[in-house]
């Protein structure tokens, strides 16, 4: 007879090679997560790095191992029917549950090990911001309450693999075990606990005799599930089987009948009648109680709200967990899809009989896809007391669930293993997750073409079924596969970028030409205007789109005299007052004399000398820019919010008839205001024109009056080209415009206006996308209105 | 006769293994073909090939007609077939696998289900789960068959029946080839096929070595034996094709194909042989004589 220690070192191997694919599986998540969230990161030109994302990985990946690790080592044995095998054998049960729970023990750590290195490495490449979260976990008790709570898992999930045979059953049964010891532990540690200690001894929590004796009670809670999934396993590989359906047949000894119920069904089934009937038995069970799980999750997410601040209840307090239940139960959903039939490769049978694999395929994913359809559908319902539940949020919801379950019916039938496929579908997620947020990010707008990736996964399966039906999956069968995952993958991304490059509008060769000849046309007479003209000093004071300035309440003192010296100032403008001292003198006057600042008898000359103020500021900045001597930001920050300001405040009570008609003589006339407005659009696309683009942090980017043009994603040169030749489109119809007069606010052509704006890839609050809308207000009428 | 399967110069690898090689047979309609080989002989990659699981590297495979190449869908729903190891859905009772089954087939075939079921004496009311290894075999048999198609193959079709069970199944067989149908069968039980087979086919390495009616190779092949004088005498070899050839002792032993009738001639009084006699060899011998590597084989074939 072999001695123990090589009896369980044969054990220790074996189990170490059925859990190999598990922990292969995820090692390489964890590498590639990292990756793609690292590159991601940089790809976006990532400033400030935050560590979050990286810690939720760094928990998550190993918690994942815990929860597959006795599914496999149990599992796999008694679908493939080694574990039967084992009894036979003079082998001691305590050697196989031994063995599996060290092995299982060891992956944990060295999954553990290299998560943590891996996020190491992470937090020392990249420049992150504190985070509080982080140092918490980084501690000695961060570090116990996570390895208590993987251990937790591991050994739970051995006591379910142990007490119930079906593999799929156990892992089922883990997660409500999971949530209840999650609760009760949280409660326990808290309010029962630490809270007491804590009014009764002013001492910090996770330190001191409370925290030794919190761990000594985990321990002590660790060693009770040890000892329970050890008389499991004990009672699993000695006791006899027993089979209660065997017991209550009478039939074994009998001969064989026709039976009465088949036989009172009218003819034999249809093909499709048959396989829906094999498919939703055979799910049935799990099926089941995943939609239960999925439908609890939802009601606790729809019907609990959510306080924004102060005490939360039980409910409350653990809703976070409803939303990866809910994933959980959608990606079980899809794995349900061909595990039915992977087990033992029950799926000969079809292949054996030439039975249509698309059947097969279609009958596979109807049940549990309706089923994920009807639980996406409820998502649609509006929810309690949550600000975030909006149509389109929800439908975007609603929508991911219904691409985490392509997802995983992909992963179904592609994992070897069955019950590996439970496990790797959650990675595979994962992955597909984080390269869509990599993707949308960029492209929020283009969501919708993520419909792609779910018919390119659907597709896969289809055409994959004749193989997986016939053949056990190997090597070419994985070829295919993952091209068809990488298919998914970056179909949709290749659509986006085919979508952009077609919609990119095509090159104005002539029109560009004549835009040139203009700009230089200018240019070179603009010597002799410098030498024919004194510059005019622009202060920073008079700049008036920056929101900053009317957040406060300016200093109004001495406004009049202010006012005055300005008016009288010839060499420049915003010298002696500021846009937003302008702007304060007609928000409210009640502020202005409570304030204490300005008397009552002063306010109407104030008023009216501002607006004088503001006529010169327009005049003077309209014709340094027709003089080619100032620039679009100048027009669009100085010239068009003082017009703005002047006319909305023209007010025939400010004064006499006279003194109005003086303002509104000081008013830039049309011509003045297209010349200017001409001149300093075309000046500013010849800048454009000038620049190339250059490379800032991580990104490729460009400046169209002074502001940045495709920061994000302009390190494509399809990208940058689609803007070039968008602000091409948006200068045109723009310039085409200042003639004839830009499309009125809120009309359809003002919204396609805007929209090529925002093609150009601006950003919002920019010049082009905001400041323009002065540009459509159809000043001139009420400029004529004043004048008269 | 258009045969009803068909194999031209077929060639099949795994990596550097031969499985199948230069491998060409043609099978008549409406009889009992056994496919014989030892373990690994390529009788399963056959097997496979034919149902169009695999296609072969090179050459041709019909069945029914039909390129197993391409049509390997249509041949399987033309035809019955039983793999070495059938999958089943086990959490169904065997009414309940009949009923779901039948959906694939046409009329009668549930009650030809129920007939045979019920022949084999598989309980009724137990998941095939519970059943014993020979009680799945038999309802996969029946699964099989019970569409009455034009050609059945079967992979170790008897293995865990009982000799009760395994002997009606046989002769079902020989009812079924009687009909016009065509049974295709490997197999190891090489007493069970020489009771059933019409005709043999013995594949060893991938190589086709025989194919024949049973009965032309079982009446042209001879056992023949010598008793030498000295146990240090060497006799001639026996006209004919041999196939192998050992020494007990005095006794020399050949397995000889197309033995004339005159063969004794040869062996004169100065051949050293006292005594001669030859008998008719039997399936197994036959077997053995093709497939045994460490066998004597002389090269040469003797003619008188």
């Amino acid at each position: 007879m072999m001695n123990t220690s090589a009896a369980m070192t044969r054990l220790i191997w074996k189990d170490a090679i059925t859990i190999k694919p598990l922990v292969i599986a995820v090692v390489a998540g964890i590498v590639a997560f990292h990756l793609i969230a690292v590159i991601g990161g940089y790809l976006a030109g990532t400033q400030t790095w935050t560590i979050g994302p990286f810690l939720s990985l760094w928990i998550l990946m190993p918690n994942l191992l815990a929860i597959g690790a006795p599914a496999m080592l149990v599992g796999t044995e008694e679908d493939a029917g080694t574990l039967r095998w084992l009894r036979t054998l003079p082998v001691k049960w305590q050697h196989v549950v031994g063995s599996k729970l060290i092995v299982a023990f060891l992956s944990l750590l060295g999954v553990w090990a290299i998560a943590s290195l891996v996020v190491f490495i992470v937090s020392i490449a990249i420049p992150h911001q504190y985070d509080a979260m982080a140092s918490d976990l980084f501690s000695y008790a961060g570090v116990a309450s996570l390895l208590f709570y993987s251990l937790l898992l591991l050994l739970t999930g051995f006591v379910t693999a142990y007490l119930i045979r079906s593999p799929i059953g156990a892992l089922l049964l883990l997660m409500p075990l999971m949530i209840a010891q999650s609760i009760f532990s949280g409660i326990f540690a808290k309010s029962w606990f630490l809270d007491p200690f804590h009014r009764a001894y002013p001492v910090e929590p996770f330190g001191g005799f409370p925290m030794l004796a919190l761990c000594l009670l985990g321990i002590g809670y660790l060693i009770i599930l040890w000892m329970l999934q050890r008389w499991l396993g004990k009672r699993r590989m000695i006791n006899a089987e027993r089979s209660y359906l065997l017991g209550l047949s009478d039939d074994l000894g009998r001969p064989y009948r026709p039976p009465a119920r088949l036989i009172h069904v009218k003819g034999k089934p249809t093909p499709y009648r048959a396989l829906m009937w094999q498919q939703s038995r055979q799910i049935a069970p799990l099926a089941s109680a995943l939609v239960l799980l999925a439908i609890v999750s939802l009601l606790w997410l729809k019907l609990v709200p959510m306080p924004s601040y102060g005490q939360r209840n039980l409910f409350q307090h653990f809703q976070e967990l409803a939303f990866p239940i809910l994933f959980l139960c959608v990606i079980w959903l899809g794995v349900l899809v061909f595990y039915g039939d992977s087990v033992r490769r029950r799926c000969s049978y079809f292949a054996d009989r030439g039975i249509s694999p698309t059947m097969i395929w279609w009958t596979r994913l109807l049940v549990p896809g309706l089923a994920c359809l009807a639980i996406a559908a409820l998502t649609l319902a509006p929810s309690a007391g949550k600000h975030l539940d909006t149509w389109p949020v929800n439908l975007s919801f609603a929508g991911m669930l219904v691409v985490v379950f392509a997802v995983s019916q992909f992963a179904s039938q592609i994992t070897a293993r069955p019950i590996l496929s439970f496990l790797v579908a959650p990675i595979i997620v994962i992955f597909y997750t984080m390269l869509a947020v990599a993707t949308f990010a960029f492209y929020p707008t283009y969501i919708p073409v993520i419909a792609i990736a779910v018919v390119v996964l659907l597709f896969a399966t289809w055409r994959l079924t004749p193989r997986w039906l016939s053949e056990r999956p190997e090597k070419p069968f994985y070829i295919r596969a993952f091209g068809y995952g990488a298919a998914a993958a970056l179909v949709p991304i290749l659509t986006i970028y085919v979508a952009r490059v077609s919609t990119t509008p095509s090159f104005r060769e002539d029109w560009r030409t004549a835009m040139f000849a203009k700009s230089d046309a200018w240019q070179a007479a603009l010597p002799q205007k410098i030498q024919d003209r004194q510059n005019v000093e622009i202060s920073p004071n008079a700049y008036g789109r920056s929101s900053g300035y009317y957040l406060l309440v300016p200093e109004l003192t001495d406004i009049i005299p202010k006012l005055k010296n300005e008016l009288a100032d010839k060499n420049g403008i915003g010298n002696n007052v500021g846009f937003s001292q302008l702007k304060a003198l007609f928000t409210s006057d009640h502020d202005l004399l409570a304030n204490e600042r300005l008397r009552d008898e002063n306010l109407t000359e104030a008023k009216r000398l501002a607006l004088q103020v503001l006529a010169k500021w327009s005049h003077v900045v309209r014709e340094e820019v027709a003089e080619v001597r100032g620039d679009l930001y100048l027009l669009t920050a100085i010239a068009d919010p003082a017009e703005a300001l002047l006319i909305n405040n023209m007010d025939a009570s400010l004064g006499t008839p006279e003194q109005m008609a003086e303002i509104a003589a000081m008013i830039p006339d049309a011509e003045l205001r297209k010349r200017s407005r001409e001149v300093a659009l075309v000046q500013a696309w010849r800048n454009y024109q000038d620049q190339s683009w250059y490379q800032e942090g991580y990104g490729y980017q460009k400046n169209f009056s002074n502001q940045s043009v495709s920061h994000m994603i302009a390190w494509l040169p399809f990208e940058r080209r689609r803007a070039d030749r968008f602000l091409d489109e948006a200068v045109k119809m723009t310039h085409d415009r200042i003639a004839t007069g830009l499309p009125q606010q809120d009309s359809l052509e003002y919204l396609e206006w805007q929209k090529l704006w925002s093609q150009v890839g601006v950003q919002p609050t920019s010049t082009a996308r905001s400041q323009f809308a002065n540009w459509t207000r159809d000043h001139q009428t009420a400029i004529a209105r004043i004048r008269k | 006769m258009q045969p009803v399967i068909s194999l031209d110069r077929v060639y099949k690898r795994f990596g550097h293994t031969i499985a199948l090689e230069d491998v060409s047979i043609d099978i008549p309609p409406g009889v009992v073909f056994a496919l014989l080989g030892e373990n690994g002989a390529g009788k399963t990659t056959m097997i496979r090939i034919l149902t169009g699981f695999l296609n072969p590297d090179s050459g041709n495979a019909t069945v029914l007609g039909k390129p197993c190449e391409k049509a390997g869908l249509d041949i399987r729903q033309s035809i019955g077939y039983v793999s070495d190891a059938p999958a089943l859905y086990e959490w169904m009772l065997p009414e309940e696998i009949g009923w779901f089954t039948s959906a694939f087939y046409q009329e009668g075939f549930l009650d030809r289900y129920h007939q045979l079921i019920a022949d084999f004496d598989v309980p009724n009311g137990v998941r095939l789960k519970n059943l014993s290894k020979g009680q799945r075999a038999k309802v996969a048999l029946a699964l099989a068959t019970a569409h009455d198609p034009q050609l059945l193959i079967l992979d170790e079709p008897t293995s865990g029946l009982d000799p009760m069970v395994r002997r009606q199944f046989l002769e079902s067989m020989v009812d079924r080839a009687a009909l016009g149908r065509t049974v295709l069968l490997s197999s190891h039980q090489i007493s069970e096929v020489e009771r059933v087979a019409d005709w043999i086919g013995i594949i060893h390495h991938g190589h086709l070595k025989m194919v024949q009616p049973l009965e032309k190779l079982k009446s042209s092949t001879w056992i023949v034996t010598a008793t030498m004088d000295d146990s240090c005498a060497v006799a001639v070899l026996p006209p004919g094709k041999v196939l192998t050839e050992s020494r007990n002792g005095r006794q020399m032993r050949w397995v000889v194909q197309n033995l004339p009738v005159n063969w004794k001639s040869g062996y004169g009084s100065d051949s050293g042989v006292t005594n001669l006699s030859a008998s008719q060899a039997s399936l197994e011998d036959i077997f053995v004589a093709v497939c045994d590597d460490r066998a004597h084989r002389p090269v040469a074939e003797v003619t008188t």
